[in-house]
């Protein structure tokens, strides 16, 4: 993006612009008004900084009158995210993070009749887990093109991920389109715990490979808007080790195909609106994949600016699914095909999150802090469950960040 | 083909003006400096308030008549930043003050303040009525745009260049300036910033890769009376020029900004806050900025 339009669309959402006042902000919408002044804003590097992010993700125990046995908690996760930007010079810039979590809780193992519908099994034992992720990359501008690369690893006791990416970026010549390009691929080694034990597969890994295009229009001196497409196709093992199923009496691992081919639709439109000044957001997801899953996501959020150093920023997001031929929470007797799964994220729910963040903005800092609440449930899904799926969670999610730019 | 870097001087607007920028060819670098020479050349026989045939000079005379002028795009948009900076500046920046400045210019004394007084009882952006199309002044009433179009001309030659595909660059027009983009392996241009007591020497040097950069000093025009200097920059509500006499008075300001226009005001305005107030208005508007106080002493960071 770059003219007049943008200043006042990005003034809500360019942190370059954030560190201007208000004041200063409107004279330069004003003045990118002007003809001519469309091409003005030349690339620039992302500003330099340091973040630092703690998130704590809690989901709810399960209702006693969903669980057939088990643990009752589930997951809770603690993570904390280190991020640095530093620019070598105007057109060269690194950015490093490292991500450490420790998670803790029993999960969903699978679901078994009941008198009223399925009732989950817990896993008996709480896993403990810690999961370390680092990755760099590297941004650079030459001419109108923006090119960002990056690689990162991330290991946990039980599973290592390999993953690159690369991506492009294209101003048009009057500043009022941008075109980008990219593609990733990542290489997944899973090597669950106590295999033996519990007839786990030892080793396995997946692929994925993933291309996108995405184009983004500003309409007006407001409103800007995204259109964007993917493709992804994932090879190998895509069965959770831990999962399993529950069929005639007897429980097996589940088997879900090797290979997933999904694509994404996305619409987003930022619209600045004048009178509050505020930035509202609407993004829409559409996903849809070779196993025959279907899902619907839209997300709208309004950016409110109060004074000139807080900013409270409530959202709200639905997300509706449908399942995969080869899930149910339990099959009677032996399903048709080759593959079964009774993870309750394949099942048809639909689950909505409210959240809200505020953010205090100093000259070279700022700290935001948020919460979210998550629920998913059958009766949110668009199309009727043809079962009740008993795992589906429930959580909170509560986060802080601090933010320094040098 | 080779970037290479082509420099054209050449006197516009009544000043110095240089564009420097890195070309395939000679001709295509020619082509460039066409272009924004011409630029230059339009704005200033458009809105020049020297020449008595400028358009700037009907609009007015238009606009003081019943029914007042409709604006086109380009004086809309200048129009709508004038009164954002009148407005910004609590009335301190008007761009119907000529009348003023061209009495401080023609004294060799202090003017009384019966003369003061009737000019001010004549000027002001509050006695015109803009709707952002039409404009309508009371007759008499003059537009000087000098404080504006400058900035403005550097930053549309910059765009008309970045159109025609140039990347790496600046446009100077008499220490207004728009930076394209660095060189091309990034490095960037060092600006020097003159000491406002001994012309030729930089004081400092600003490092600046793209956007804009302006500067508001008393160096360039200053009125001496009865031993007092005056400074060129009169603030609209009293009359008066910034006094700039204490060591503490600034005696030049740069900042840089997205836009030369956006650059060129907030210095203008700083300088007309002078002291205490000026630093607290340059360090709250965000912008990177650089002040030389009469003292010689140096504030702010621009790099």
């Amino acid at each position: 993006m770059a003219p007049g339009q943008r200043a006042e669309a990005a003034a809500a959402t360019d942190s370059k612009m954030e560190r201007y006042s208000k004041a200063i902000r409107s004279l330069l919408a004003t003045s990118l008004g002007l003809p001519g002044m469309q091409d003005l804003l030349a690339k620039e590097l992302p500003e330099e900084g340091a973040d630092y992010r703690y998130t704590f993700y809690d989901e709810d125990p399960i209702p006693q009158n969903r669980l057939a046995f088990g643990d009752p908690r589930r997951y809770e996760i603690e993570s904390h995210q280190f991020r640095v930007v530093k620019n070598i010079d105007d057109s060269y810039g690194l950015e490093l993070n490292f991500q450490h979590e420790t998670m803790s809780g029993s999960s969903p193992w699978y679901a078994v009749p009941g008198p009223d519908g399925p009732l989950q099994v817990m896993s008996g034992a709480t896993i403990r887990e810690r999961r370390n992720q680092a990755d760099a990359g590297v941004r650079f501008l030459r001419g109108d093109w923006s090119h960002h690369a990056a690689v990162g690893y991330s290991s946990e006791n039980d599973y290592v991920a390999r993953y690159g990416s690369y991506s492009v970026e294209l101003e048009s010549a009057d500043g009022l389109r941008v075109t980008s390009w990219g593609v990733s691929y990542s290489n997944d080694e899973v090597t669950p715990t106590d295999a033996r034990e519990f007839g786990r597969v030892e080793s396995a890994d997946r692929d994925a490979l993933s291309g996108s295009l995405s184009v983004t229009q500003v309409l007006s001196r407001n409103t800007v808007l995204q259109g964007g497409v993917s493709l992804t196709r994932q090879s190998g093992f895509l069965s959770d080790p831990y999962k399993l199923v529950w069929i005639g009496g007897a429980v097996i691992a589940e088997n879900r195909p090797d290979e997933r081919r999904m694509l994404t639709w996305t619409a987003r439109l930022r619209h600045f609106v004048e009178g509050p000044e505020a930035a509202l957001s609407m993004d829409y997801r559409y996903f849809r994949d070779d196993w025959d899953v279907a899902a619907h996501t839209l997300d709208i959020s309004w950016k409110q600016p109060i004074g000139e150093t807080w900013e409270v920023i409530p959202s709200v997001r639905y997300h509706a699914q449908s399942a995969p031929d080869f899930y149910a929470p339990y099959f009677l007797s032996q399903p048709g095909g080759i593959h079964w799964s009774s993870d309750y994220r394949l099942g048809t729910f639909g689950a909505l999150s409210y959240r809200l963040h505020a953010r205090l903005k100093g000259e070279k800092w700022s700290l935001s802090m948020g919460a979210e609440y998550y629920d998913s449930d059958e009766s949110l899904a668009l199309a009727t469950p043809h079962f009740d799926s008993p795992g589906l969670v429930s959580f909170w999610r509560l986060s802080a960040a601090l933010r320094f730019l040098y | 083909m080779t970037l290479e870097l082509h420099r054209n001087v050449f006197s516009e607007m009544g000043c110095p003006c240089e564009i420097s920028i890195y070309a395939n060819s000679a001709k295509a670098a020619r082509e460039a400096f066409a272009l924004g020479e011409e630029e230059a050349g339009r704005l200033d026989r458009k809105y020049s308030h020297y020449r008595s045939d400028s358009w700037l000079a009907s609009f007015q005379e238009r606009a003081s008549q019943s029914g007042g002028a409709e604006a086109d795009a380009e004086t809309a948009v200048l129009l709508d930043y004038a009164q954002s900076l009148f407005e910004f500046s609590n009335g301190s920046f008007d761009i119907t003050m000529r009348p003023l400045t061209a009495l401080w210019d023609a004294v060799r004394a202090i003017p009384s303040p019966e003369q003061i007084g009737d000019i001010l009882g004549r000027i002001g952006w509050h006695r015109v009525f803009w709707d952002g199309q039409v404009l309508s002044m009371p007759p008499g009433m003059t537009l000087d745009l000098g404080g504006l179009v400058k900035e403005y001309a550097a930053d549309r030659i910059a765009g008309l260049l970045r159109q025609a595909g140039f990347r790496h660059g600046f446009v100077d027009l008499g220490g207004d300036f728009h930076f394209l983009g660095p060189h091309p392996d990034g490095s960037p241009w060092r600006v020097g910033i003159r000491n406002p007591s001994a012309r030729n020497a930089a004081l400092a040097e600003i490092s600046i890769g793209s956007g804009g950069l302006a500067s508001s000093g008393d160096y360039e025009r200053c009125t001496e009376i009865n031993g007092r200097r005056y400074s060129h920059l009169i603030d609209a509500r009293t009359g008066w020029p910034v006094e700039s006499d204490h060591d503490a008075g600034l005696s030049a300001v740069s900042v840089t900004a997205p836009t030369c226009l956006v650059a060129g005001s907030v210095a203008t305005i700083a300088m007309l806050h002078q002291g205490a107030r000026a630093k607290a208005f340059l360090e709250n508007s965000g912008l990177a900025w650089m002040s030389v106080a009469r003292s010689g002493s140096i504030e702010g960071a621009i790099q």
